[in-house]
């Protein structure tokens, strides 16, 4: 029967006879966006393994290196990473592992990058939003192309399946927050500057004084008193910022709290990007449309 | 010999100087390092018709990350039927920014497409006055030339047989100025090149 199931794909000419021959090809990820997208862009094609390195618990903002997950580097042929500030530590964890064939794959080496609202570096969450993730995808699907050329076409076919079920939870997304109420709005994290750019909505501040920190008494208290004097009545926030903070700027300002998954943490599953993404498009609209 | 008592004025002179020595060494200093940070900030290395993308306004970085998405889909209609798609066959297909855009439903464009030889550009050029107009440009290899090893950036997509195209993307400040032709120097017409000027790419 499997015999049978394997020459009836190879006759429909979708998989090269030399990808069933090859040695697996093992790719890592670091974050759980790029496990859902290297996943999808590889789908149901033969030689390709798809290893994350973090345990599935962690955000990689909190992680610290384990000897346990350089080891799950040691025999990667490639691994696609942030590389601008959102997994800093791969790098010399892949020195320890001992691993020097390993092709680095950085689907954010032509994204156009935002620059955080605090500071003047980049803001390394890209991958909160749908336009980064086709663009991304994309880039994934080249890299694994040029590692497989005899996949290249599925690879392909597969990435762009996958950037129309994006593009089409956007899309209905965009005709809902076409009709918002609230334009403006304040965000816990800084992360979701590209996703609220994709449906024109302007951030006016953000809570955190940096990525991660806790905002002292005086920076809450300079907040509270944007949020007044702009008339801002929607926060953004992330699941894990303190509630008791959130407290302060809903007595103080009056505002709405709605929460925004950053996908960083969870069991790793293909479909998780798009579930979440779909959530908080659902959120932007309940809080940007229903609501006010 | 003679030794001269220790003089007040002489002394304050001397810190004076110090003072001085000191205040504009850490000009120099300061003129060192802090100058070049905001000068890459800025966009330092650009020739004067380049902007990176971190400098453009929301509504204009917007438009850019929607050509970046339109310009990767189009490719792979012409690695797969060997002819670039009509900005409508895209609108179709939901692709940005030649789908209608519900968020900018009051900043409409009129996307058309135009090719000579291996040059091809799809215009955008919007409907109202205070809008700027917007380009993707590519430029195909030439026939018989030697095949082009750049590696893929920002500038360069090697498509599915290995052909690399020079991609671009413009904006133009008097959009509805511009007549619908195509473009084969932008630069030269008053055009903007858009880069996005990543980080991370190594």
């Amino acid at each position: 029967m499997r015999k049978s199931l394997i020459s009836f794909i190879l006759s429909l000419g979708l998989v090269p006879l030399g990808a069933l021959a090859a040695p697996v090809l093992k790719v890592g990820v670091t974050l759980h966006p790029y496990y859902s997208w290297t996943t999808n862009v590889v789908g149901s094609l033969p030689g390709i393994e798809v290893r994350p390195i973090l345990p599935e618990e962690i955000d990689a903002g909190d992680y610290q290196p384990r000897p346990e997950d350089i080891k799950k580097l040691a025999d990667l042929d490639a691994i696609v990473i942030n590389g601008i500030g959102h997994d800093d530590f791969i790098l010399p964890m892949i020195k320890a592992s001992g691993n020097k064939k390993i092709v680095i794959i950085r689907p954010n080496a032509e994204t156009p990058q935002m620059r955080s609202i605090h500071g003047t570096a980049v803001n390394s969450h890209t991958f909160i939003s749908f336009t980064n993730a086709i663009q991304q995808t994309y880039a994934i699907e080249k890299a694994l192309a040029k590692l497989r050329p005899e996949l290249a076409a599925g690879l392909q076919k597969n990435a762009a399946d996958y950037a129309r079920r994006l593009r089409t939870i956007k899309a209905q997304a965009a005709t809902q927050l076409a009709q918002a109420k609230v334009t403006r709005v304040v965000t816990v994290h800084d992360g979701y500057g590209y996703l609220l750019q994709e449906f024109g909505l302007e951030v006016a501040g953000v809570v955190q004084p940096a990525h991660g920190l806790t905002p002292s008494a005086t920076e809450l208290e300079a907040m509270v008193k944007l949020l007044k004097r702009e008339k801002i009545k929607v926060v953004f926030s992330e699941e894990s910022f303190p509630p008791a903070l959130l407290k302060v700027l809903q007595d103080e300002a009056g505002v709405k709290v709605y929460i925004i998954s950053h996908i960083a943490s969870g069991a790793y599953a293909p479909d998780k990007f798009e579930k979440e993404m779909q959530k908080n498009a659902d959120t932007m609209v309940r809080a940007l449309v229903k609501d006010p | 010999m003679e030794i001269k008592p220790p003089s007040a004025r002489r002394e304050a002179a001397n810190v004076l100087r110090m003072a001085a020595v000191i205040l504009i060494a850490t000009w120099i200093y300061l003129a060192n390092t802090a100058v070049p940070r905001a000068g890459l900030a800025a966009g330092q290395g650009l020739i004067a018709y380049q902007k990176l993308f971190r400098n453009l306004e929301p509504r204009e970085q917007r438009m850019f990350r929607a050509l970046r998405e339109g310009l990767l889909e189009a490719e792979n209609v012409r690695s797969a039927s060997g002819s670039w798609p009509a900005p409508a066959a895209l609108a179709g297909q939901g692709i940005p920014p030649f789908a209608a855009d519900p968020i900018a439903s009051r900043e409409k464009y009129t996307w058309t497409f135009h090719q000579e030889g291996p040059l091809v550009n799809y215009l955008g050029l919007p409907a109202a006055a205070h809008l700027p107009a917007f380009l993707l440009s590519i430029q195909e290899p030439t026939p018989g030339a030697t095949p082009d090893t750049a590696p893929n950036d920002e500038q360069h997509h090697r498509l599915a047989n290995g052909d690399v195209l020079h991609v671009a993307v413009w904006m133009h400040g008097e959009g509805a100025k511009l007549s619908d032709v195509l473009y084969g120097q932008p630069e030269s017409t008053g055009w903007t090149q858009l880069l996005a000027g990543s980080e991370g790419s190594q």
